[in-house]
């Protein structure tokens, strides 16, 4: 059965939290992307945070975790600044922009549409 | 040169929209288009993601922050184990040649991609499967 303080902050374990930011940390390093797919659910099923109070903490989480990563990536090889640059200007501009509109988007059928260019993107990397 | 930074911005811009309507983070949408449009080998594309995400995260936190959506403490041991993670991963990383990290990548990104799909299809999903492979203890 289900506790009935689902929705209450839990004491939390230091060492767990320690363990699934490493665990998050190493998939960020390893793949290139912030890790919030680790931290989100993490902090709502196994800390109790609400939905939006976890995603706050996780954007907080992903900026030094990001920057480790990518300042361990530039001592193989500098960041190619000419493309993160043009990237970022978009991308910080149209998370505004997108913000705006969440609510007037079928987000249902969005995700099924990027889930299908996700799995078509896979098989063209691994073939190659 | 000036198609790369044209192509670049148009995958940031898409990154932006994506992550604002669904949730989900840049570097699912930045590294496989790095890699696919512009044909950047997979330790560009995973590094530039990550340059990328510091000032977007950036801003997602201190727009979090100022509405007190940010649990500090909790921010603060997770950021803990996930640097100490993320030198671990990307050193790793480095550590891979480009093709086999590719492979690696485009098997995350599945696994990645499917958290993204709806939570109701998801579980309509599971319950699929199960009934084709019965797992011990999950027949009903």
């Amino acid at each position: 059965m289900a506790a009935t303080t689902a929705d209450q902050i839990r004491p939390a374990s230091t060492a767990l939290i320690l363990a699934i930011g490493l665990a998050g940390g190493i998939m960020s390093g390893l793949f290139g992307v912030g890790g919030g797919v680790i931290f989100v659910p993490a902090m709502v099923s196994a800390f109790g945070l609400a939905q939006h109070r976890a995603q706050g903490t996780s954007l907080a989480i992903i900026v030094p975790t990001a920057i480790v990563g990518a300042l361990t990536y530039a001592h193989t090889k500098p960041i190619d600044l000419s493309l993160a640059v043009p990237t970022a200007i978009g991308a910080v501009l149209f998370a505004f922009v997108s913000a705006s509109l969440v609510h007037k988007v079928p987000a249902y059928h969005l995700k099924i549409l990027f889930f299908v260019f996700v799995v078509i993107s896979a098989v063209k990397l691994f073939v190659g | 040169m000036t198609i790369l930074v044209i192509g670049a911005l148009l995958i940031g811009v898409a990154a932006g929209v994506l992550s604002g309507l669904l949730g989900v983070g840049g570097g699912i949408v930045i590294v496989p288009l790095m890699a696919l449009a512009l044909g950047q080998d997979q330790h560009v594309a995973q590094g530039v993601s990550l340059a990328v995400i510091v000032p977007t995260a950036l801003v997602g936190a201190v727009t979090n922050w100022r509405k007190g959506n940010v649990d500090a403490r909790m921010a603060v041991l997770f950021a803990i184990g996930a640097v100490v993670g993320s030198v671990a991963g990307a050193t790793v990383a480095a550590q891979l040649s480009g093709p086999v990290l590719r492979r690696l990548f485009a098997v995350a990104l599945v696994l990645l991609g499917y958290r993204v799909l709806p939570a109701s299809l998801r579980q309509d999903i599971r319950k699929r499967v199960q009934r084709l492979v019965p797992v011990g203890g999950a027949g009903s």
